[in-house]
């Protein structure tokens, strides 16, 4: 019988990629698994209707009133402002790290001896002795600096994953890197670059963080630790050059770019993965660049194909 | 006149977070220079208060409000067009932080993002003084003076909303984040950290000259859990002189004193708390109140933690210029004329404090206190 049969996972935030997997990953193990997400849109088949919470982060009252009801042994805190926006950047500290701040306030007061794993980002790293570099890496920085305070004062069994870039099939935001340049390569339009084309990024297959988060969770539940903040990403970074010819070996296209020479090339700061989650745990990356653009550009051709027949069949 | 009076003179001064004790001190300090002081503050946050007591909604212009409303804020900015902005607001109670939370939060991180957006938008604005606090820093019960650029956070709600503040400033602060939110010209932002002030006209709870001159009041006994334990304790007039002239030399050469700055007590000069109750009592010179000494060995005491002030030394050239027996001498003669006349106005005897330390800043010879047309 797997760990996770019968386990209560309470998962805030669905709708990036990670949460689907996730959800999935969960399910399948035979966990029972809770959401809670602002809209009531989009919630997977596989989640028990009983277990559906709708609400605001940011809100004390939503995030107490869902973990009342459900009695979560792990909590999987996902929920976040990741597209930020210069206009309202209050917004973007009132759901990351308010919203941080009441999940931990809820869990002390209602579920003390839950687990939780706060989503956060290798972007909080940053170079010469600079705190924050953007208001989204600040705002994460912020909700560490909170989990670790209700680590240390309230003893919540608690740890941060730093997530770099993940991808896979799924993704709907198509502001993101990966999503675009397959959307742009697929409908063979001019790939509009945002940064400098031999910008760096750590990219880390769906797959491979979900198994990162679902052994954190399990050690989380079966030994009492200190806070930690790991670093769950790859080892090696891609640039966008790189990435964009092996897409379109996958695609079988060529891809027309349009440079953003107003950028410049950012050095990549050097992120590893924690040596905590590769000796201890004994995590390690399984799905290679290829492999993982493979099937991700397979699910987005797939879609787009039954996009294709849909709408044939509409007209 | 002074380097401060010389640039204060006339410049209008947003002060947010001015009912406070520093606010107060702070404020005070301001009219004495000749400055159009506008201050934005809820309600003085205690009975009796520095404010009050002070009168000072007669001497500046007072705007009750909230720095977790935008709108308000931005009414008051654009109304009074600030040269200058020391933005104070903050729950500042450790004791409360752990009731309140995300009150504290919401005041102390939102409120600081609030405040900061509002000032860049703000055309007028030429300096930006953002307080947090020693607390910022993440203790790793180090023996030597923390820098500017160590680690931050906290355990208490309050500690580490103000090492999330510190967070705010840092990327509101940077050129890159202000250009690419709009703004032309870059807004000079610093954020400041001081010691455990301590004053005439401070009356907050759990804190130990209030505690003492309640006693006193009350012809009781002061009691305390940990008679050993040290706290940087400074007089709130250092902090304000190092953030009163890093305004000045900001304003002056806007790219060159950004950053944190640590403002504390002079590290030779480190007292118990039994000493500081020892030295009011006998200053007081009262038979009715004794100091009683309950300790409490049960909760591991973290060390104190030290503000390596080199880089305000460096840069700025402050230093801090009275040693604890003068502070306690200023503040026992506060709560002494408070108490023997209730209802008199106190702000004359905090100008005459602040001049007295102008004169001992003008006597060692500090840059801010030298005459203006002698630099």
């Amino acid at each position: 019988m797997s760990f996770w049969q019968g386990k209560k996972v309470f998962v805030t935030g669905l709708s990036g990629l990670i949460a689907q997997h996730l959800i999935s990953n969960l399910s399948d193990l035979g966990a029972e698994v809770a959401v809670f997400s602002r809209q009531k849109t989009d919630i997977p088949a596989l989640v028990n209707p009983d277990n559906v919470f709708t609400g605001d982060i940011s809100n004390k009252d939503d995030i107490s009133a869902a973990l009342i009801r459900f009695p979560a042994e792990l909590v999987v805190h996902l929920a976040a402002q990741s597209q930020t926006s210069n206009q309202n950047i209050s917004s973007t500290f009132q759901t990351n790290t308010l919203g941080t701040l009441h999940l931990f306030e809820a869990v002390k007061t209602l579920r003390p001896n839950t687990s939780v794993i706060l989503a956060s980002s290798v972007a909080v790293h940053t170079r010469n002795n600079e705190y924050a570099a953007t208001t989204y890496a600040a705002s994460k920085q912020c909700a560490e600096i909170i989990a670790q305070n209700y680590s240390a004062t309230n003893g919540i069994n608690c740890m941060a994953l730093r997530l770099s870039n993940i991808y896979g099939p799924g993704d709907q935001h198509k502001g993101r890197l990966i999503p675009s340049l397959i959307n742009a390569m697929l409908k063979q339009e001019e790939i509009q670059l945002r940064s400098h084309i031999d910008t760096k990024t750590n990219l880390l297959y769906v797959q491979d963080a979900v198994d990162g988060i679902l052994l954190v969770g399990r050690y989380l539940m079966t030994q009492k630790r200190s806070y930690q903040a790991l670093s769950l990403c790859n080892k090696e970074s891609v640039t966008t050059r790189d990435l964009i010819t092996r897409l379109s070996q996958c695609l079988n296209s060529a891809a027309s770019v349009k440079l953003n020479e107003d950028e410049q090339a950012s050095a990549a700061y050097l992120v590893l993965p924690s040596e905590f989650l590769e000796l201890t745990l004994g995590w390690h990356p399984q799905v290679n660049i290829e492999d993982g653009l493979e099937k991700t550009v397979n699910w987005y051709q797939h879609r787009l194909n039954e996009e294709g027949n849909h709408n044939e069949s509409v007209s | 006149m002074n380097q401060l009076a010389d640039f204060y003179r006339n410049k209008k001064v947003l002060i947010t977070g001015h009912t406070g004790f520093k606010g107060v001190w702070l404020t005070a300090w301001l009219n004495q220079l000749g400055a159009k002081v506008i201050g934005y503050s809820l309600q003085p946050p205690s009975e009796p208060n520095n404010f009050d007591t002070c009168k000072m909604s007669e001497r500046i212009t007072h705007i009750h409000g909230d720095v977790c409303n935008v709108d308000d804020l931005e009414k008051a900015f654009d109304t009074h067009k600030p040269d200058v902005v020391f933005h104070l607001a903050a729950q500042s109670l450790v004791r409360y932080s752990i009731e309140k939370p995300a009150n504290t939060y919401a005041v102390n991180v939102i409120g600081t993002v609030n405040v900061l957006e509002v000032a860049r938008k703000c055309d007028s604005v030429k300096a930006v003084i953002s307080v947090t606090s020693d607390k910022c820093y993440k203790n790793q019960n180090w023996q030597w003076g923390y820098r500017e650029t160590d680690e931050l956070g906290g355990v208490d709600p309050y500690s580490s909303s103000k090492a999330c503040a510190e967070l705010v400033v840092s990327c509101l602060s940077d050129p890159r984040y202000q250009k690419s939110a709009g703004s032309k010209t870059v807004t000079p932002i610093a954020s400041v950290r001081a010691g455990n002030v301590i004053g005439g006209g401070d009356w907050a709870a759990d804190r130990i000259i209030p505690d003492i001159i309640r006693a006193i009041e009350r012809q009781d006994d002061v009691t305390i859990r940990s008679p050993n334990s040290t706290r940087p304790w400074q007089h709130v007039l250092e902090p304000l002189s190092g953030y009163l002239w890093l305004a000045v030399k900001i304003v002056k050469e806007p790219d060159a004193y950004l950053g944190g700055w640590n403002f504390g007590p002079k590290n030779d000069d480190i007292w118990t708390v039994k000493d500081i109750v020892n030295g009011i009592l006998e200053r007081w010179d009262t038979k009715n109140t004794k100091l009683v000494i309950k300790e409490d060995k049960s909760g591991a005491e973290s060390q104190l933690l030290k503000l390596d002030c080199s880089k305000a030394e460096q840069l700025l050239d402050w230093r801090a210029i009275w040693n604890v027996p003068t502070v306690l001498d200023a503040i026992v003669a506060w709560y002494q004329l408070y108490l023997s006349e209730p209802n008199s106005d106190m702000y004359p005897l905090l100008i005459s404090q602040i001049e007295q330390y102008t004169i001992d800043a003008e006597t060692v010879g500090h840059a801010w206190a030298k005459p203006a047309d002698k630099i």
